[in-house]
């Protein structure tokens, strides 16, 4: 866990979540980018303001300001104290959940603040049993199958007679498809709940959206690690995929998820993405990990220069390139 | 340097339109920026890696095309 009061400017800078420092007074000590973009203010105006007064007034509250100022004096014991909150800014509400922390500075707090993303949808819902019908829906009245761990062992034996490479790409072509109509399901529902496209809404909400679609269809859930993006490349980390242990542990499914992966983000893209994976989750507790880009920038990725930026974010992952001749 | 850029930037309230794109020369992205802006400018052939060797080739037609 990071100590996050030992963090330098830059490092508070980076964090993926609102920082604030905080003498026991309210005036702000340090404030980081993260939260200036989330509260759109420039960081150089509110330092030296006080916080609850001069910069984030809809605070004056006992839930918020009255905590803070418990947890100051130490009338609230505890090291650390999380609640929700909603802002109310200039360009609109926002649901957040705050953390304060004893900073090991004199007189002063850590506040982080972490957004709480509104992303029900009536895909989220709970799926339910139509025991008349013996039917399953979620509550678009979508008909959802569960396939248990017997289907997708019966899937990798089917599929065990072909070449590897065709039963790669036959897997990853349905993942693609599938990928592509899910997004473009999520999205209608989307559109009949907010009013907005995918593509127009936050990208981690739209990220949010399509990780949770897929989850409720139990196939665990993705994140998006875009430190690569600068070099065309996104890393999605898949948590508890079913294909893992379904394949009998070998992972020869998962050139389905490549395909799923490889669609929905070619639907918020805009454009034809693929997917690769790069490592196979044996432990549960570790993520299947897939690299997505272009076509042509995989085929670049996967046929490095030796010594390149591109061989040692392949090495990183504990790929070893076709050695090229 | 990430502060010199920061402080470049222009105050919040004036800055509507530019500052929740997405500055593919920032390490920062920002927690309001839109799916379409953040794929709009993504260098999709990847940037230069100074000092390394490279590995990209004749960039690809930059469109938002999708298909």
């Amino acid at each position: 866990m990071t100590d996050l009061s030992r963090l330098s400017p830059a490092e508070i800078d980076a964090l993926p979540f609102g920082f604030i420092g905080l003498s026991r007074e309210g005036t702000i000590r340090k404030y980081n980018r993260y939260e200036a973009d989330l509260a759109r203010m420039n960081p150089e105006r509110v330092l030296g303001k006080n916080f609850f007064r001069e910069v984030a007034p809809c605070t004056q509250v006992k839930e918020f300001e009255g905590r803070f100022r418990d947890f100051a004096s130490g009338e609230i014991a505890d090291p650390a104290l999380s609640f929700e909150f909603v802002f109310s800014f200039r360009h609109g509400a926002q649901r957040v959940r705050i953390g304060l922390v004893k900073s090991p500075l004199p007189d002063e707090i850590i506040v982080t603040v972490n957004r709480v993303l509104n992303v029900d949808l009536p895909l989220s819902a709970e799926i339910r049993h139509d025991p008349a019908r013996q039917l399953l829906l979620d509550s678009s009245d979508q008909r959802v199958v569960a396939l248990g761990g017997d289907f997708w062992r019966a899937l990798d034996r089917g599929l065990g007679g072909m070449p590897s490479q065709a039963r790669a790409d036959t897997l990853r072509l349905a993942g693609f498809d599938w990928g592509i109509n899910h997004a473009l399901r999520v999205e209608a529902l989307v559109q009949k709940t907010h009013k907005l496209a995918l593509r127009e809404t936050e990208l981690y909400v739209a990220l949010e959206y399509l990780s949770g679609s897929i989850g409720v269809l139990g196939m665990g859930r993705f994140e998006l690690d875009l430190s690569h993006r600068k070099r065309g490349l996104m890393v999605v980390h898949h948590f508890d995929s079913p294909l893992v242990t379904a394949s009998e542990g070998n992972g020869s499914c998962c050139a389905l998820l490549e395909g799923l992966h490889a669609g929905l983000l070619s639907h918020l893209a805009g454009r034809s993405l693929t997917a690769r994976e790069v490592t196979c989750s044996r432990n549960p507790k570790e993520p299947c990990r897939f690299i997505a880009g272009t076509p042509s920038r995989l085929e670049k990725l996967f046929h490095p220069t030796p010594g390149s930026s591109d061989a040692d974010l392949l090495a990183s992952f504990g790929v070893t390139p076709p050695v090229q001749g | 340097m990430k502060d010199e850029r920061r402080s470049s930037r222009p105050v919040a309230d004036e800055m509507e339109a530019v500052a929740w794109g997405y500055d593919p020369d920032d390490d920062f992205i920002s927690p309001l920026i839109k799916t379409a802006s953040f794929f709009k400018t993504m260098p999709w052939e990847g940037e230069e890696d100074p000092g390394r060797p490279l590995t990209r080739g004749p960039r690809e037609e930059d469109s938002e095309k999708s298909g």
